[in-house]
């Protein structure tokens, strides 16, 4: 082969490496605790589940009624806000500030409702065990929609639309029904509408998928950077202890050291004071108006136990769609991914519990590790798997037409 | 009450020595023992998976065969991480030395470790068994 010649063909094969590294093609070895954890956060999407304490969770009529009283501002007391309001489906279902904004500004941060049929408990406290109470705490919250049972039963009774669907899915009109029977209707019909806000596969399901069916050539379509940020977060980081299973959630309470001061003296008790809420209100899955007549779902809420512990510790959020959800933390203190992965790296071990969890030390990450986690925290979004219809003027109810199982 | 079963329990040495306490157990089922005691248990349903709400089914015979008395108690916590769980379980009597305690919940991966406490007028002892939770 003459000089030139060969000259052309190194220039050729260089260009390819390069640009087949600039594909990432490539696939991290995981060793087998790594591909168990991995294993672990699949796989997605999980199969439907319909909440046997709500007769109407899948129901296709309910689900189309808590849509509009989801963008239904008149189910607050002064028509000056609904759930759309603070959770935006355009900002993530959340509402991008730091800490939600009511009649005042309130104590914590506006969470997504994401994958939230799969949850155990509800709120950054967990003071509520099912979907539909958790959707009764808005409705009724003075610095929010600061509604009344009579409220609501009124406002189903008086717009058509609403009503002709109540009567639809709860074979009664509302007003048949007694008030707090048709507060908990509403607030069941508003959970099955949130029950089909499931996000859909991301790059990392795929990943995952590809490496357990040792399919090389599919995993090396994740980048390396966030190969190696899993990595770091199955291992190094021990995140997936907390932020463990599909959901990247274990569905408890932690505390990671987020200050639970807020303003002059005042403090958030986080978990504490969701189980005392759970134990003294009556829409508890305990309570009359579960529609589970078997002991199953009530059991959690039976056994938890109120532990001194409990003071501080908040809700483990789950990290599916997390990018698209800042800020971050129960009082929304940290803005950006980058910033979370900062403070589990230099967390202060002295604001941690001291009978704590030996868990979270701090990591001191490089900023190479520290873009690596960030990488793969982005990995873990997509979009809703059946988009949100805000199209308020489609709706149809009459005696002869079904609404479509979606 | 107490003379009838002492009566029940005297006709019955005569003949298959106390062959109700020691019944369970299944070739899955765990064992523990201690010199005053041999415990066995079985989770239900069968396996430890994290976050999944489980109950222990358990029996408990002294070393010569007798039921234990009263009702012992069971807890679980994670030693590496210094924690326990997040729900207390409760021990039901089922009778015979057996009982069933639900409400458990193992929140992370991880070594897990039972405690089963006895407390008997005689004394009371703690067996412990460790399980790896994936
Ligand atoms: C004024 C703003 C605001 C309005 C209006 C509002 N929310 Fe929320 N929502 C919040 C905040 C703040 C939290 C956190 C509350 C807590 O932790 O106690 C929250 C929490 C939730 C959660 C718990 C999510 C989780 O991950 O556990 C659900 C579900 C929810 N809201 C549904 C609704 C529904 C349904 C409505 C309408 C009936 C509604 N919200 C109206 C601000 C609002
Ligand atoms: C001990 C359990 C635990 C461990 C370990 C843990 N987390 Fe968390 N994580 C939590 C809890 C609890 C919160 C919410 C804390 C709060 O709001 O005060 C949280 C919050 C977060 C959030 C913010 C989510 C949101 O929607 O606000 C992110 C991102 C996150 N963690 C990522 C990680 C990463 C990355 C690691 C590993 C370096 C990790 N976590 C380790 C329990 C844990
Ligand atoms: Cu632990």
């Amino acid at each position: 082969m003459s000089g030139p010649r060969q000259a052309v063909l190194v220039l050729l094969v260089c260009g390819m490496i390069g640009q087949v590294e600039a594909a990432g093609a490539e696939v991290l070895a995981f060793d087998e605790a790594e591909r168990q954890l991995i294993e672990s956060h699949g796989p997605w999407p999980p199969a439907p589940r319909h909440d046997p304490s709500n007769r109407v969770s899948g129901n296709p009529d309910a689900i189309e009624l808590g849509r509009h009283l989801y963008f239904d501002a008149e189910l607050s007391i002064d028509g000056s806000m609904s759930c759309a309001t603070c959770h935006i489906p355009k900002t993530g279902l959340g509402d991008g500030l730091a800490t939600g904004k009511g009649r005042e500004q309130l104590s914590r941060n506006t969470p997504h409702l994401f994958n939230l049929a799969y949850s155990r408990w509800y709120g950054w406290g967990g003071g509520a065990d099912s979907l539909w109470a958790q959707s009764i705490r808005p409705i009724m919250a003075p610095l929010e929609m600061a509604a009344t049972p009579t409220h609501v039963v009124t406002r189903i009774k008086d717009q058509p639309l609403l009503s002709c669907l109540y009567q639809k899915t709860f074979g009664s009109p509302v007003a048949g029904h007694g008030e707090q029977e048709g507060l908990v209707n509403a607030a069941k019909s508003l959970a099955a509408f949130q029950e089909t806000m499931v996000t859909g596969r991301t790059s990392f399901d795929a990943f995952r998928d590809a490496l357990l069916a040792g399919d090389s050539n599919s995993a090396d379509q994740y980048p390396v950077e966030a190969q190696r940020g899993l990595k770091l977060f199955v291992g190094k980081g021990q995140c997936s202890l907390c932020h463990f299973g599909p959901q990247f959630t274990n569905g408890e309470f932690g505390d990671v050291g987020i200050p639970h001061f807020h303003g002059k003296g005042v403090v958030d008790k986080g978990r504490y004071g969701g189980i005392q809420n759970l134990q003294k209100t009556p829409y508890s899955l305990a309570g009359p108006f579960s529609d589970d007549g078997t002991e199953k779902t009530a059991r959690k809420t039976r056994h938890v136990t109120l532990q001194d512990r409990n003071w501080g510790e908040f809700k483990t959020p789950s990290l599916r769609n997390v990018a698209e959800t800042a800020p971050y933390m129960h009082n929304g203190s940290l803005p950006t991914l980058d910033a979370v992965v900062r403070h589990y790296s230099e967390i202060d071990e002295a604001r941690l519990h001291v009978d704590g969890e030996k868990i979270l030390k701090p990591l001191h990450l490089s900023v190479q590790e520290t873009g690596d986690l960030v990488a793969f925290l982005k990995s873990l979004s997509a979009p809703l798997v059946q988009p949100i219809n805000e199209d308020m003027t489609a709706a149809e109810c009459s005696p002869g037409h079904t609404n479509q199982r979606p | 009450m107490r003379i009838f079963t002492g009566v029940i329990l005297l006709t019955l040495s005569t003949t298959s020595a106390f062959a109700d306490c020691g019944t369970l157990n299944a070739p899955t089922d765990q064992q523990l023992s201690s010199k005053a005691y041999q415990l066995q248990y079985r989770m239900e349903p069968d396996g430890l998976a994290v976050s999944q709400d489980f109950s222990v089914l358990f029996e408990v015979c002294k070393s010569d065969g007798t039921a234990v008395e009263g009702t012992p108690s069971v807890d679980a916590y994670m030693p590496m991480h210094g924690h326990g769980m997040n729900y207390r379980a409760q021990v039901e009597k089922l009778g015979d030395g057996k009982f069933r305690a639900t409400g458990f919940m193992f929140h992370m991966p991880g070594k897990w470790q039972f405690k089963f406490d006895i407390n008997e007028p005689q004394g009371s002892e703690q067996l412990t068994a460790d399980h790896m939770v994936k």
